[in-house]
């Protein structure tokens, strides 16, 4: 029933009714375990805030004042945060509408409006639920964070629309080579390429710039420039290595699928797929490593920091995909 | 040894419980063109994965020109193309490396210069070095009808091969698979909703409802219906809507 009247009043609005039956639809499918473990997870966090923060009040803790003497710097930085998300989410949604299977639906355009203010200022929605908690503790800081999320999310929805540039074909963010033999020649060699193009496919400048906010936020106040590069650059090298397992992963299954109906040994599949990524990972512990080395650590522990990571990284991936491509080879359903 | 090249012997599949296919028996005679038929989520994909190795089936026997897939699938696969859906197709890869690939999986010394003649044909060739994700559906779908005809294999297995291909270049295609077919013992598994291709191409077209096979037409019975006047879409839909004896 009250289905019902949230679907009749959401039926000028085809793309929130659209996004609010998805979201009703990936909940559906959550294993009910997962629902009731939400369920009470979700209002015993929100008491335990609560009782934080009425202990922090009680004991006049120094964190409460902190809180409020940064005020302004929290406002900023929230006003930084919900403009880009809002822009971001602006953006795509501006650009999905184009395309989308709803856009040859009459809406009128007060609505559509509307429609896409609700859609783009969603995750400025999100943040505001942080607020009460903060008020609790420091009222003036609620407030500067109030305001700090409000300009930022109509900022974020004002920044003018960026130019689309079309890229010629083949040119997707990831190395390309353009001279090569007219006829193909029999090889599995490429097969090693696609999780590295993988990688380069996922650091698309949405991405990095949705994962730089918080990396930045990482590097502690009064950090000089040296040691904030020589972070940010370790940050990147294990964020990379984490990516290029991942694409490792996700690569693996992909590929036997497809190259399932043929008479290839999952064992084949698996040395080529795994090993050119292999030694970009070690190029990347490598790295870290010497970064580790510059700022300050001994050789000996820097090279153990290295090989450590290479180690975690080669180990998850190798297992990981041979876990995979044993799976999907199967054939299973 | 069967002389079939694709022989189906009470074959069952489905995804966990859901049971999709049940008993299904099917033999492909060398030379043979046959089109599988049937109304959307009836089964017809997850009978062509069965065939080729991309699902395990849960009972009955599939053989590949006299292979068994279960316990000989490395030589059962050597005599199988196929053309999976073009969204099954690796995105990062240009067309030229998914062309090595398949030709390195089947051990070719070369890309077959037919293959590529017909890639020159289907004016494919200036897509080559194009990444498949920014491919057209089209080009895609040539592309995995040249995967499929690499190596000269003795069963072609397409999936809708012919959606979203420009009429001139279903032409081809089409005369392509007939001339496989008729010249070199070779057999043609085809699952399409294209009924032109029943009535002037194949040599049989079986029809696919709840999980088993209904009803078969041999080229005798299309080409009886075409000349009394009647359209293979009004035979089809009359045996999808007559209930099952």
């Amino acid at each position: 029933m009250q289905e019902n009247s949230m679907r009749l009043g959401l039926q000028q609005t085809p793309r929130l009714l659209a996004r609010l039956l998805v979201w009703r639809n990936r909940w559906a499918r959550v294993a009910a375990p997962v629902r009731v473990l939400t369920a009470v997870a979700l209002p015993a966090v929100t008491v335990c805030a609560a009782v934080a923060a009425a202990e922090i009040v009680a004991s006049g803790d120094s964190r409460r004042g902190l809180l409020e003497r940064h005020r302004l710097l929290l406002a900023v930085i929230a006003a930084c945060i919900a403009a880009s998300l809002v822009a971001r989410r602006r953006a795509i949604e501006r650009s999905d509408a184009r395309r989308s299977w709803l856009a040859a639906l009459p809406v009128g355009r007060s609505r559509a409006r509307w429609e896409s203010l609700v859609i783009a200022c969603a995750p400025a929605c999100v943040m505001l639920m942080v607020v009460p908690l903060i008020a609790l503790v420091a009222p003036h800081a609620a407030i500067a964070l109030l305001g700090g999320i409000l300009v930022g999310a109509v900022v974020g929805y004002l920044i003018p629309e960026t130019q689309v540039v079309d890229l010629p074909p083949g040119s997707r963010y990831v190395p390309h080579r353009r001279l090569a033999p007219k006829v193909p020649v029999p090889s599995l060699s490429a097969l090693g390429l696609w999780p590295v193009r993988r990688l380069f496919a996922s650091l698309r400048p949405q991405a990095v710039t949705r994962a730089a906010i918080p990396l930045l936020l990482v590097i502690p106040m009064g950090a000089k420039a040296d040691a904030a590069m020589l972070m940010i650059g370790i940050l990147v090298a294990l964020a990379a290595t984490a990516l290029l397992v991942a694409a490792m992963l996700a690569v693996s299954k992909a590929a036997t699928r497809w190259l399932l109906p043929l008479p290839l040994r999952p064992g084949t599949i698996a040395a080529q797929v795994l090993m050119r990524p292999l030694v970009v990972i070690g190029v990347l512990a490598a790295v870290t490593g010497w970064l580790v080395w510059v700022s300050g650590v001994t050789p000996q522990e820097s090279a153990r920091r290295g090989l450590s990571l290479f180690l975690v990284a080669a180990l998850s991936a190798v297992g990981g995909s041979l876990l995979l491509i044993k799976r999907a080879s199967r054939g299973g359903s | 040894m069967s002389a079939n090249v694709l022989e189906v012997r009470a074959l069952r599949a489905g995804y966990g419980a859901r049971v999709i296919l049940e008993e299904i028996t099917l033999g492909l005679a060398p030379n043979e063109w046959c089109v599988l038929l049937g109304p959307n989520g009836c089964g017809k994909t997850t009978l062509l994965d069965c065939v080729v190795g991309r699902l395990a089936p849960a009972g009955g026997e599939i053989r590949i020109a006299g292979h068994s897939l279960r316990e000989q699938a490395f030589a059962a696969k050597r005599q199988l193309g196929y053309g999976c859906a073009p969204e099954s197709l690796p995105p990062l890869l240009t067309a030229r490396q998914c062309l090595e690939i398949h030709a390195g999986a089947k051990r070719l010394p070369a890309v077959d210069e037919e293959v590529m003649q017909l890639a020159e044909e289907l004016q494919f060739t200036r897509y080559l070095d194009a990444f498949v994700d920014t491919l057209s559906l089209g080009t895609r779908q040539k592309l995995s009808v040249l995967l499929a005809l690499l190596g000269d294999p003795r069963l072609i297995v397409l999936d809708e091969a012919f959606n979203g291909l420009d009429p001139a270049s279903a032409l081809i295609v089409k005369r392509q698979l007939r001339a496989r077919a008729t010249g070199r013992e070779v057999a043609v598994l085809l699952a399409t909703h294209a009924l032109d291709i029943v009535e002037q191409y194949s040599d049989r077209a079986v029809l696919l409802l709840d999980g088993t096979l209904r009803r078969e037409w041999r080229r005798e019975e299309i080409q009886a219906l075409r000349a009394r006047g009647v359209g293979f879409d009004a035979a089809m839909a009359e045996a999808v809507t007559t209930p099952a004896a």
